[in-house]
C-alpha cells in the first residue's frame, strides 16, 4: 500500500528545515556581529569611493542616478549577495566525504532539504544585514529615496536567491564530475559580480554592455531588486519579475535534470 | 650555523608543500589557472569604471593596475610561504599547536611555514603578469616592484599573525580573524587617496591595508626614499608586534590533550 503524505505534513517537514538554520544563526552571535561588521565596512568603502566620484563629476546626476539612489542600490546588491550561505562547498563537501548518503536516505526531495535550509540562512543573514547597511546608508546619505520600493524589491530578492539557489547548487553537484570545485566558484563569483552589476549600477556600463548583462541571469539576481528598490515602477517591476520567472524556470529545469544524473552516478563505499 | 639549518628547514618544509600539491595535478592547475582567472574578472569592474570615470582622486587604470599586481603577488607570496598564517587561530582553538611545540623547532616558522595556498601561487603570478601588463618595465622599476611584493607580503604575514594571536585572550576569534583578513584584502584594493582623515589613520594601524596597497603603489609611481623608509619602518613596527604578541599569547596556550598520530 502506498501512503501519500499530505500537504501539511510535507509543509511541516520542510518547514522545521527552514527553522533550523534560523535556530543555528540566533545562536551564533559571533555569526551576527560579524555581518554587521562587513556590511558596515563595505557600505562605507562604497561611500567614500561614489563621494569622491559624485563630486570629481561636479554633478547630482550620473545616468539618472543621485548619489542617494547609487548607495541604496549598492546596499542592495551586497544584500543579496552578502546573506547567501556557502551552498556549492555544502554539497561538494557531502559528494566528497559521502555524507550525502545520510541526506538521500531521509524521506525528502534532495532540491527541496537543500533548499529550505538555504532559505532558512538567507531570511535570517538578510535581516541582520538590511539593519546594519540600513543603518549605515541611512546615517551617510538619507532614506531611501522611494519607500514604494521596499515591497516590489523583496519579491525581486525571493526570486533572485531562488536563481543564485540553483546556480550553487549546480556548482556544488559538479563534484560528482571534477575533484574540486573551486574554480568553478569562484569564476562564477566573479562573473555574477561583474554582469550583475555588484559594484556598479549596470546603468554606468557602456550601451552595449549593459544590454547584454540586463538579460542575463546574473542581472536578475543583483541588478534588478536593488533597481527597482530605488526606482520602483509598475513596468519595472513586471519586466523584473517576469525575466526573473524565466530563468528560474530554466535554471531549475537543469538543476533536475542534472541532479538526477549526479545522484544515479554516486556509489557508496563501506559504512 | 643554527640559521642556516633553520633555512634548511623552511626550505624542506617549502619543498613538500609544493611537492604534495603538485601530487594531484588537475586540482593544481585548476586552482592555480581558476585564481588568475578571477582576478582578471574582477579587475574587469575597475576597466568599466574607468572607462566611465576615467580618474578618482588622481588615479587612473594604470594606478589600479600597479595596485592589483602589488595586492595580488604580495597576499601571494605571504600565502605560499607561510599559508598558516590566516590559520592560527584555528590551530590554536583545535589544540592543534601540541604537535609543534613537541618539535626542537623555532614554533612560529613551524606553523606558518607548514602550510602553502595552491590558489595564492595563482595570485603570484597574476600580480606579476599585471605588472607587465601596465607598463613601465625597466630594470629599475621591476626592482622597486619586487621590493613593494615583498614588503606587502612581510605586512600581509605579520598583520594575519597579530590578528590570529587574539586567539590566545579571546578563546574563539577564528571569525574576527577571517574578517580582519576580508577587510585588508576589500581595502588593499582601493585607491589610497579615497581615504583621508580618520580614515587613512584606521588604515595604516588597525586594519593596516595602507601598508599592503597604497602606499607600495606610491613608491612605485613615484619613487622617494621617504616613502620606502615609511613603509619599510611600518611592516618592521607590525612584524615586532606580530612576534611579541605570538610570544607572549604562547604562555597563555594550554594543551588540548589530544592523541593525534602524524604520518
Amino acid at each position: 500500500m502506498q501512503r501519500t503524505l499530505s500537504t501539511r505534513m510535507l509543509l511541516n517537514r520542510y518547514g522545521a528545515l527552514f527553522r533550523m538554520p534560523l535556530l543555528e544563526n540566533l545562536a551564533e552571535v559571533g555569526n551576527v556581529v560579524s555581518a554587521v561588521l562587513v556590511m558596515t565596512m563595505f557600505m562605507w568603502v562604497f561611500a567614500m569611493l561614489w563621494q569622491a566620484v559624485f563630486a570629481a563629476q561636479g554633478t547630482d546626476l550620473i545616468a539618472g542616478l543621485t548619489l542617494r539612489h547609487t548607495l541604496w542600490y549598492l546596499l542592495m546588491a551586497e544584500l543579496v549577495v552578502l546573506s547567501k550561505p556557502l551552498l556549492a562547498e555544502e554539497i561538494s563537501d557531502s559528494i566528497k566525504t559521502g555524507s550525502i548518503a545520510y541526506d538521500l536516505m531521509r524521506p525528502l526531495d534532495f532540491g527541496l532539504f537543500h533548499l529550505s535550509r538555504y532559505a532558512g540562512h538567507v531570511a535570517f543573514r538578510a535581516c541582520v544585514n538590511l539593519l546594519a547597511g540600513g543603518v549605515v546608508v541611512w546615517l551617510l546619505v538619507g532614506p531611501p529615496p522611494a519607500w514604494q520600493g521596499l515591497f516590489p524589491a523583496v519579491l525581486a530578492l525571493m526570486l533572485s536567491w531562488g536563481l543564485e539557489f540553483c546556480f550553487e547548487a549546480l556548482i556544488g553537484l559538479a563534484a560528482f564530475w571534477t575533484e574540486d570545485i573551486s574554480a568553478f566558484r569562484w569564476i562564477h563569483q566573479k562573473i555574477s559580480f561583474i554582469l550583475g552589476g555588484l559594484f556598479l549600477p549596470l546603468d554606468f556600463y557602456p550601451p552595449w554592455l549593459a544590454a547584454v548583462a540586463r538579460v542575463l541571469p546574473f542581472a536578475s539576481i543583483i541588478y534588478a531588486p536593488g533597481r527597482l528598490f530605488v526606482d520602483p515602477s509598475a513596468d519595472r517591476l513586471l519586466s523584473t519579475l517576469a525575466l526573473q520567472l524565466g530563468w528560474l524556470v530554466v535554471l531549475g529545469f537543469t538543476f533536475r535534470l542534472l541532479s538526477g544524473r549526479a545522484l544515479r552516478r554516486l556509489t557508496i563505499n563501506g559504512g | 650555523m643554527e640559521r642556516k639549518q633553520g633555512l634548511g628547514f623552511v626550505g624542506a618544509l617549502w619543498r613538500v608543500n609544493l611537492l604534495s600539491a603538485m601530487e594531484y595535478r588537475v586540482p593544481f592547475i585548476m586552482q592555480l589557472g581558476g585564481m588568475m582567472l578571477n582576478n582578471v574578472i574582477y579587475f574587469a569592474f575597475w576597466v568599466l569604471f574607468f572607462d566611465r570615470f576615467e580618474e578618482v582622486q588622481g588615479w587612473t587604470l594604470r594606478d589600479m593596475m600597479l595596485l592589483f599586481a602589488v595586492v595580488a603577488s604580495g597576499l601571494g607570496l605571504a600565502m605560499m610561504l607561510f599559508g598558516n598564517c590566516r590559520a592560527i587561530a584555528r590551530i590554536v582553538a583545535a589544540g592543534d599547536l601540541d604537535r609543534y611545540l613537541a618539535l626542537p623547532r623555532p614554533v612560529l616558522l613551524h606553523v606558518l611555514a607548514s602550510r602553502s595556498s595552491v590558489p595564492s601561487m595563482g595570485d603570484f603570478v597574476f600580480g606579476l603578469i599585471w605588472f607587465v601588463l601596465a607598463g613601465d618595465v625597466t630594470a629599475a622599476h621591476a626592482l622597486r616592484f619586487l621590493l613593494a611584493v615583498v614588503l606587502s607580503a612581510c605586512t600581509f604575514t605579520a598583520s594575519l599573525v597579530l590578528a590570529n594571536s587574539l586567539v590566545f585572550w579571546l578563546r574563539r576569534s577564528e571569525l574576527l580573524a577571517d574578517h580582519f583578513l576580508n577587510a585588508m584584502i576589500t581595502f588593499s584594493l582601493y585607491p589610497g587617496t579615497l581615504f583621508n582623515g580618520a580614515a587613512r589613520v584606521f588604515l595604516f594601524t588597525v586594519v593596516p591595508a595602507g601598508l599592503t596597497g597604497a602606499l607600495p603603489v606610491e613608491m612605485l609611481r613615484d619613487f622617494d626614499a621617504a616613502t620606502l623608509g615609511w613603509l619599510c619602518a611600518g611592516t618592521a613596527v607590525l612584524a615586532a608586534f606580530a612576534l611579541l604578541a605570538f610570544q607572549v599569547g604562547l604562555r597563555r596556550y594550554e594543551s588540548g590533550s589530544a592523541i593525534v598520530v602524524r604520518i
